[in-house]
């Protein structure tokens, strides 16, 4: 028990002892805790690892002695149970011991006892038997006596070592209680301790913390000053662009105000301007009346007037008003009608061309409709003239008389209308060429001819001007010199740096330009020149051997004459004008019929039939009417006749049966068969003349 | 508004609550009718925990209810105290393993129902991974009186009826507790007052066969711990015959009981054939055979971890023997001698163990008459150590001066490895 005292007062030393450490590392980390703004973040870690391998050696320690508290408490414990159990064995051993003394002496005694009552026994005197009795009984007290003191003695012990018991309980609960209290402290001591390191760490951290926030402050004030710096640079010039902005607003707006402003001047100038027209015509026709009225109540006229004049004003106004209102109205209304017309005007205007190409296809049908009608005329008189002369033919065969025929290359030829289309259709001219007709020739000669003259004569200009181009381009330069007269001045001055020939090309073009010549007709008017150049030459043929000595290389103005330009040019026009107005018609009208040719034609396809035919073939009517009367009286003896054969065939029938039946009555039948024969004869030669007649 | 306002001074719009939370309100108001929660959101759970009452019938309240603020609400309702920590942090845990421990505790044999305790165990088995049993009631023969002490009081007389003394039979429990883990006993009335006897701190024969038989169904323990109750030699060596080949224990105490040389020898049997990690046995009768049994256990075995055989009666005989053993074993990191009357015979004996083994790492030969040798004889040995992080050997009758030079090096292996094991994981960790 005073171990486990011992071990009680030493339990409270330990907090003492790390109460002083504590302090010591208070201290330290005080200490620490000065310069940490300064120094890096490196350094700060060592020194966190530092102080808190301080604090867990400091809650190590701590922990252990508290631990080693308890340990020792339960040692104390065990020590204690220890002496308990090896005080329990002693105490037993010497009960046991003390029993055993008590036993033996017991046994002894009772030994003895008994050895007194074998004594008793043997003894016999009363006397004797008394004191040994005595002896004994004193004996056995003496023995009950010693168990009642043993009895006594073991009570006592248990008395007292209830008492202990007693007292060793409540030393327990004080012991119980002091350790509680101890506990108690402990847990207290610990949670100081517990409660220091935490304030201090909190208070390490916390500064670490400050370090960091001012760090991390400094960054972001210094981050927020750069970008307010910038924003306020931005915001600066946002507000210069803006006032800038603003004063070219302004500037415009002023512009246009002021621009407005002169607008509305002008506009006022000119209204005014209008209205003092208006006064003036107004002060005019004022004037006029109050010099009107100058005779009559001047004053009140004039007020009457100007107040009329106002209210003509007004009304005038209105009326320009209405006047503009209707002219927009008719404005609209005329754009509208125009538009409308215009449509109309199209649609006629189609319409009228639509017309023209039926009128051309319908003429262009007529005509070939005439053109058929004109050939089927023809095919159908010359089928009649055929069919009049195949019928004077037979009738001068009847007659007996020679016949000729006459002109039959004629009859055979086509019609001038159909000659015409052989000639444009070349097959059919080929074919036409293979029967030669003199007259078709003819009037071929006779229509075409003309322009086929021309043409030669045309291709060979034209074959003469390629061959001598040369001197074409001599004509054309004296044609340009000649009628220089007619080139504008400006052109003229523009050419004079060209070349010769450009020169006369551009002269000629504006001259036919001027004459209304085109391209097309150079050659002519050069081919015209040409001939006159032919003609001049034929007049020069005699004085052409007087001027052979001359230069050769000024041909053109040997050859031709200047003088002679002009006029040939005037011919040459008018015969291209004439030429154009007749080409014009041609081309609008159809072409002009030839109808002299036609009615020669037809004259003669008319007196195809001869007045002395005629004559004759009177005659012949006559006879031929006499004839029929006879051929008449024939054909009414006719029936007769026929009704007479009937029966004689009849007859024969009857004859043949007969004879069939009869071949004895053979002879008869013969002779009734020649007269048969006989009839018959006579009427053959009849109709013999009349199928005469009647071809 | 204007006019509700006037009407109700106590109006605001803050007390009216919202409709979800009305129906929330009524659902709770109905709960025991008709049980709405699986399909309802987490809050609304919570909504529910928090306000159904209390008074549901617990097997209806176990299925519908997982661990959460009900059962919080219910623990806190039945107990003062509430440690959540102690229980896995789990309420509903603490709640049905308190309740079960409390029905067990005041179960009275042949009055109380078995069914009470099993209609309990349908609904908690699942849950039960502990049971700390702090007494057991002795039966009660007359039937007239019910209350504890009464019956206590009645066993009194009845004391000579040893047959019918038999405690709560354990087997109708713990073959059904499929998830137990540990189990703490107790053959001990608390409070029992004038009322004492010593056969209420007892366990009776057939108790420790039922125990015995009960232990052996329960595949999962893994913790038995049987205290204070009067455990002889006879029936030490019952329990551990049905323990031999448990598949999952691993730790065993059987402190404060009366154990002995017999008990002690089929103890070192169990070592030998099961994994133990910790065996308690504090507070003993064991000497000097029984130490050698274990010792020789101890040499063969490569499971345990902790041994304490503190306030035995080993002597040197017994120390020296585990000491012997000790340089064998390269597993137990625990050693607890204290108070063993060994002198510095195993002082000796143990400071050659600790000159060459490096898995001791706390010893203790508190209250043992080492002496001036032994005191010697262990700075030595502790000079060479590196792993011993712990030794008491307080009230040894050694110097105070090599008390602190011994203490010394033991607080710098213990310094050192503090230091290492956080570079250690540091390592670790980089990897």
């Amino acid at each position: 028990m005073e171990e486990a005292d011992k071990v009680h007062e030493e339990a409270p030393e330990p907090p003492v002892l790390s109460d002083n450490q504590e302090d010591k590392k208070g201290a330290s980390s005080f200490k620490g805790k000065e310069d940490p703004t300064e120094e890096g973040n490196e350094e700060l870690k060592t020194k966190m690892q530092e102080e808190k391998k301080d604090v867990n050696k400091r809650i190590m320690s701590l922990q252990k002695r508290l631990t080693t508290l308890v340990t020792n408490i339960q040692t104390a414990a065990d020590a204690k149970e220890m002496e308990r159990r090896s005080g329990m064995e002693d105490n037993c051993r010497i009960r046991d011991e003390r029993l055993k003394n008590d036993a033996k002496a017991c046994q002894e005694k009772v030994e003895e006892i008994r050895k007194g009552w074998s004594i008793v026994n043997q003894k016999v005197v009363h006397s004797e038997l008394q004191s040994v009795l005595d002896s004994q009984q004193q004996l056995c007290a003496a023995v009950i006596e010693d168990k009642k003191k043993l009895i006594r003695d073991l009570q006592q012990e248990r008395r007292v070592k209830e008492d202990q018991y007693l007292k060793n309980l409540r030393r327990l609960d004080e012991e119980i209680k002091l350790m509680l209290d101890r506990m108690q402290q402990q847990f207290q001591n610990l949670s100081k301790a517990y409660s220091e390191e935490l304030t201090q760490l909190q208070g390490v951290y916390q500064q670490e913390i400050e370090v960091l926030l001012a760090k991390d402050k400094a960054k972001l004030d210094k981050h927020m000053k750069e970008h307010w710096d910038t924003e306020l640079e931005s915001l600066m010039e946002r507000r210069r662009m803006v006032e800038e902005s603003e004063k070219t607003v302004h500037d415009v707006m002023l512009e246009n105000t002021t621009k407005i402003k002169l607008m509305q001047l002008e506009e006022n100038a000119k209204s005014q301007a209008r209205l003092r027209e208006q006064q003036q015509m107004k002060g005019k026709s004022v004037v006029l009346n109050l010099k009107q009225l100058e005779h009559g109540n001047k004053n009140a006229a004039y007020n009457a007037k100007l107040e009329e004049m106002k209210g003509k004003i007004l009304g005038t106004s209105k009326e320009v008003k209405n006047l503009k209102t209707k002219y927009a109205k008719q404005k609209d209304k005329f754009m509208k009608q125009r538009q409308y017309l215009s449509e109309v005007h199209k649609r006629s205007r189609q319409h009228y061309e639509r017309m023209q190409k039926e009128v051309r296809y319908t003429t262009a049908a007529d005509a070939r409709k005439f053109e058929e009608m004109w050939v089927m005329m023809e095919e159908e008189v010359t089928q009649l003239a055929e069919k009049a002369l195949a019928i004077d033919s037979l009738i001068c065969k009847h007659l007996g008389l020679a016949w000729e025929r006459p002109s039959a290359a004629f009859m055979e030829s086509p019609g001038p209308r159909r000659s015409q289309e052989h000639d444009t259709n070349p097959n059919s001219h080929l074919l036409q060429t293979r029967h030669p007709s003199h007259c078709s020739q003819r009037m071929m000669d006779a229509s075409v001819g003309p322009s086929l003259e021309r043409d030669s004569e045309h291709s060979t200009g034209v074959e003469e001007g390629e061959l001598s181009s040369e001197t074409l381009m001599k004509v054309m330069e004296l044609l340009c010199d000649e009628t220089g007269f007619l080139v504008e001045d400006k052109l003229r001055k523009l050419l004079v740096p060209m070349e010769k020939n450009e020169q006369t090309i551009v002269k000629l073009h504006s001259l036919f330009a001027v004459l209304g010549l085109k391209e097309k007709d150079l050659p002519k008017l050069l081919h015209e020149f040409l001939l006159m150049y032919e003609r001049q030459q034929g007049e020069r043929t005699e004085g052409a051997e007087a001027m052979e000595n001359s230069a050769t290389a000024d041909s053109t103005s040997r050859l031709i004459k200047p003088n002679y330009v002009l006029p040939t040019l005037r011919r040459f026009l008018e015969q291209h004008r004439k030429r154009s107005s007749s080409h014009q018609q041609s081309s609008l009208s159809h072409p002009a019929r030839d109808t002299s040719v036609e009615e020669a034609y037809w004259d003669r396809l008319g007196n195809i039939i001869t007045e002395e035919k005629l004559k004759l073939w009177d005659a012949a009517e006559r006879e031929l009417k006499q004839y029929e009367e006879v051929l008449m009286d024939i054909s009414v003896l006719v029936p007769e006749t026929e009704l007479l054969r009937q029966q004689n065939t009849e007859l024969r029938m009857q004859l043949q049966q007969i004879l069939s039946m009869l071949n004895s009555l053979w002879l008869s039948a013969e002779g009734r068969e020649k007269k048969s024969r006989t009839r018959k004869s006579r009427p053959s030669t009849t109709t013999s003349s009349i199928t005469q007649c009647s071809l | 508004m204007r006019r509700i306002i006037a009407e109700d001074l106590d109006w605001s719009l803050a007390t009216v609550s919202s409709l979800s939370n009305l129906c929330l309100q009524c659902i709770v108001n109905n709960f025991e009718e008709k049980p709405i929660y699986e399909e309802l959101t987490s809050s609304e759970k919570d909504f529910i925990q928090n306000r159904v009452s209390l008074s549901l019938p617990l097997h209806f309240a176990a299925n519908v209810f997982p661990d959460g603020v009900y059962w919080k609400r219910r623990c806190e309702q039945k107990w003062k105290v509430c440690d959540v920590s102690n229980y896995g942090e789990s309420w509903k845990r603490m709640f049905f393993e308190r309740q079960l421990e409390n029905i067990i505790e005041l179960f009275v044999p042949g009055i109380t129902e078995p069914k009470t305790v099993l209609d309990m165990v349908t609904l908690c088995k699942d849950h039960i991974k502990k049971l700390n049993i702090a007494q057991l009631l002795p039966p009660v023969k007359e039937p007239q009186t019910e209350d504890e002490e009464q019956a206590t009081e009645l066993t009194l007389e009845n004391e000579d009826d040893k047959s019918g003394m038999d405690h709560f039979d354990f087997r109708i429990l713990l073959d059904k507790l499929t998830n137990l883990e540990e189990l703490h006993l107790v053959y001990k009335v608390k409070s029992c007052g004038m009322n004492f006897e010593w056969s209420m701190f007892e366990m009776t024969n057939r108790d420790c066969e039922s125990l015995a038989k009960a232990l052996k169904s329960c595949k999962t323990l893994k913790l038995f711990r049987l205290h204070l109750s009067h455990l002889e030699d006879k029936k030490c060596r019952l329990l551990v015959k049905y323990l031999l080949d448990h598949p999952s224990l691993r730790t065993l105490d059987f402190s404060h009981n009366v154990i002995g040389d017999s008990g002690a020898r089929a103890i070192g049997k169990l070592l030998t054939k099961s994994k133990l990690e910790i065996l308690n046995l504090y507070d003993n009768n064991i000497g000097g055979p029984g130490a050698k049994a274990i010792a020789h256990a101890l040499s063969k075995n490569t499971t345990l971890v902790s041994l304490n055989l503190c306030l035995n009666r080993l002597n040197d005989e017994g120390g020296q023997a585990i000491c012997k053993a000790l340089l064998n074993n390269k597993t137990l990191l625990h050693l607890q001698l204290g108070a063993n009357g060994v002198t510095w015979l195993t002082a000796l004996s143990l400071s050659s163990v600790l000159a060459q083994n490096n898995t001791l790492k706390s010893i203790n030969l508190s209250c043992n008459t080492l002496g001036e040798v032994g005191g010697n004889a262990l700075e030595e040995a502790m000079s060479h150590n590196t792993s011993v992080t712990e030794c008491n050997i307080h009230l040894t009758d050694i110097e105070e001066r090599k008390v602190s030079v011994i203490n010394q090096m033991v607080w710098n292996n213990q310094f050192r490895k503090q230091e290492t094991s956080p570079r250690e994981k540091n390592t670790e960790n980089a990897n």
